[in-house]
């Protein structure tokens, strides 16, 4: 072997940091979860699969989910239960007091009992239950509504944090960016002032989630973070029977899939595999002319179009020219868009 | 033994029924122990710092509960919290540690704070000869262009084995696919890759 050839496995670990320090903000736990239950749109899907191949820390959080689900299904004792009984004790005495709901009736019951018979002070005794009672009521009222304000604002807190956590990420990047068009031998001056103004911009908008502690503005923030996320629509439906330039996957995108149809047949056959897709009870597949007619409509329940073989569509006496294959997710409430793909049949 | 087995949803119910609350807080704290247990464990805390982790999730839970409005699974919802107290950890941890002054001990491995202990070449040591160096900036290079050049799911799963260093299971878990849809995608990688890049692939298995 070349002395001088660097490891290959050095080389990589080498890249693999460099790409993950492209990989733009972290997703929140919600995102994660959403992904996992497979309700997000076929794009926002798509971006966070990227996302997810870049970043460690997020494809170990998505797995950390997969876990905590398991266990929590399980239920199973997974360590001695001192531990356990030890974590309770020292809970119960950090648990907030009970709410005094009860006590000022047992005291004014005591109260009424010492005082001599006489009407003026049973009125006086019954007037000052009342009180007291309104004024339990109205601290228990009190109490929870704090309580919940309180939660409110802690989450509120943890999503600004989250943006300013992502904004931070935006802005090392950006500045990373204009940090290597810099160093350039040959500096592009325009690009140059663009990261330029893109830094300040992300400084600003960076000093400004710091100077602002209210909570109603983490939503704007939240807003900021959610703009470097990139949307795009690819593939995931394999096309077989045919030579393609992506090796047998059908390009998204709007990109064109040549589809030749041998001289003698006026047919041509697509294999659509969902193996890699999230379940729907059932898919809808339409071929659309040029003109936006439908040509052709399918319908293949969910189970069917999964494993190596997915299934096939035959589509007979379609001439030269371009269409598109639609193919929707339908679900009993909703229909989902998976994925459009334009065809050149030659 | 408590009554783990006990439905999520009808604990979450007797949580919200003032009169039965403290049953069901600690039935659900019976449920959830291990699970966030393992949880924080993983993340690299203490016996110790897993068990205030533990109990600081449930406080939250405590106070969050009537805030709860039902539209995601309980289990999600512990986990979102358990996740947010892991990091704020982590956070309040990185600050103690940036506020601090760290003085390394004599003689300590990485204590040396020589410019030749931060990356450069102690006397006698092996030094990376530049060439390799800027061969390996190239190959950096011609590298990301050929994973960037891969189609989507295949360029995933490259990265997700290489730069992560997960098995299939794993990246199939991650990217909702099958494992023998990886197996597939990495293999088909490998022949592209060594195609393109030739002799500098030879002998590196994905």
């Amino acid at each position: 072997m070349d002395e001088k050839r660097p490891d290959l496995r050095a080389v990589l670990r080498e890249l693999a940091a460099e790409e993950a320090a492209d990989a733009g903000p972290h997703v929140g736990s919600k995102r994660l979860i959403a992904y996992r239950q497979g309700t997000l749109p076929a794009a926002e899907r798509d971006a966070l699969q990227e996302h997810l191949s870049l970043c460690k820390r997020c494809a170990g959080l998505l797995l950390e989910l997969r876990d905590f689900e398991a266990a929590s299904a399980g239920g199973e004792a997974a360590g001695p239960e001192s531990l356990r009984q030890d974590a309770w004790e020292s809970l119960t005495r950090r648990l907030p007091s009970k709410v005094p709901a009860i006590r000022p009736v047992a005291g004014a019951g005591r109260q009424t009992s010492r005082v001599p018979a006489s009407r003026h002070l049973y009125i006086a005794a019954a007037v000052l239950l009342l009180a007291v009672l309104g004024l339990s009521v109205w601290a228990a009222a009190t109490i929870q509504q704090e309580r919940q304000r309180l939660a409110r604002l802690e989450q509120q807190l943890e999503e600004r944090e989250e943006a300013l956590a992502a904004a931070q990420s935006s802005l090392a990047q950006a500045e990373r960016q204009l940090a290597a068009a810099r160093a350039h031998p040959e500096p592009e001056t325009r690009r140059v002032e663009e990261l330029e103004a893109q830094v300040a911009e992300l400084t600003a908008a960076l000093e400004e989630l710091r100077r602002t502690g209210q909570a109603r503005e983490s939503r704007d923030q939240t807003l900021v973070a959610s703009q470097e996320i990139e949307v795009s629509l690819v593939p995931r439906f394999v096309l077989r029977g045919q030579e393609t330039p992506e090796s047998g996957f059908l390009q998204g995108g709007g990109a064109v899939n040549a589809v030749r149809i041998p001289a003698q047949a006026d047919r041509f056959t697509l294999a659509v595999n969902l193996d890699d897709h999230s379940i729907f009870p059932e898919y809808r597949l339409e071929l659309i002319d040029h003109d936006g007619q439908v040509l052709w409509t399918g319908r293949r329940p969910g189970r069917s179009l999964l494993g190596d073989a997915g299934t096939t569509v035959t589509v007979h006496g379609v001439g030269p020219g371009r269409y598109r294959l639609r193919i929707e997710g339908l679900q009993p409430d909703r229909t989902e868009l998976l994925a459009e793909y334009l065809l050149a049949v030659e | 033994m408590r009554r783990q087995s006990e439905p999520t949803e009808a604990i979450f119910q007797r949580l919200r029924d003032v009169a039965h609350r403290e049953e069901g807080y600690r039935l659900l704290f019976d449920r959830f122990y291990w699970p966030l247990f393992r949880f924080f464990e993983h993340r690299g805390f203490s016996t110790e710092e897993c068990q205030d982790l533990i109990q600081e999730t449930f406080l939250r839970v405590y106070r969050g509960i009537e805030s709860f409005r039902g539209d995601a699974r309980w289990e999600h919802w512990l986990f979102r919290i358990a996740a947010n107290t892991a990091s704020k950890a982590v956070r309040h941890r990185t600050a103690g540690k940036r506020a601090g002054r760290e003085v390394p001990l004599e003689g300590e491995e990485g204590g040396d704070a020589s410019p030749a202990a931060a990356g450069g070449s102690p006397h006698g040591a092996e030094t990376p000869a530049p060439l390799r160096r800027l061969l390996g900036k190239e190959m950096q290079e011609i590298l990301t262009q050929a994973i960037a050049g891969l189609p989507a799911q295949m360029r995933r799963c490259v990265r997700l084995r290489v730069f992560q260093d997960l098995d299939y299971d794993e990246i199939a878990e991650i990217l909702q696919i099958s494992p023998s849809t990886v197996k597939v995608q990495l293999f088909k990688a490998r022949k592209r890759l060594q195609m393109e890049l030739g002799d500098s692939f030879e002998g590196f298995d994905l």
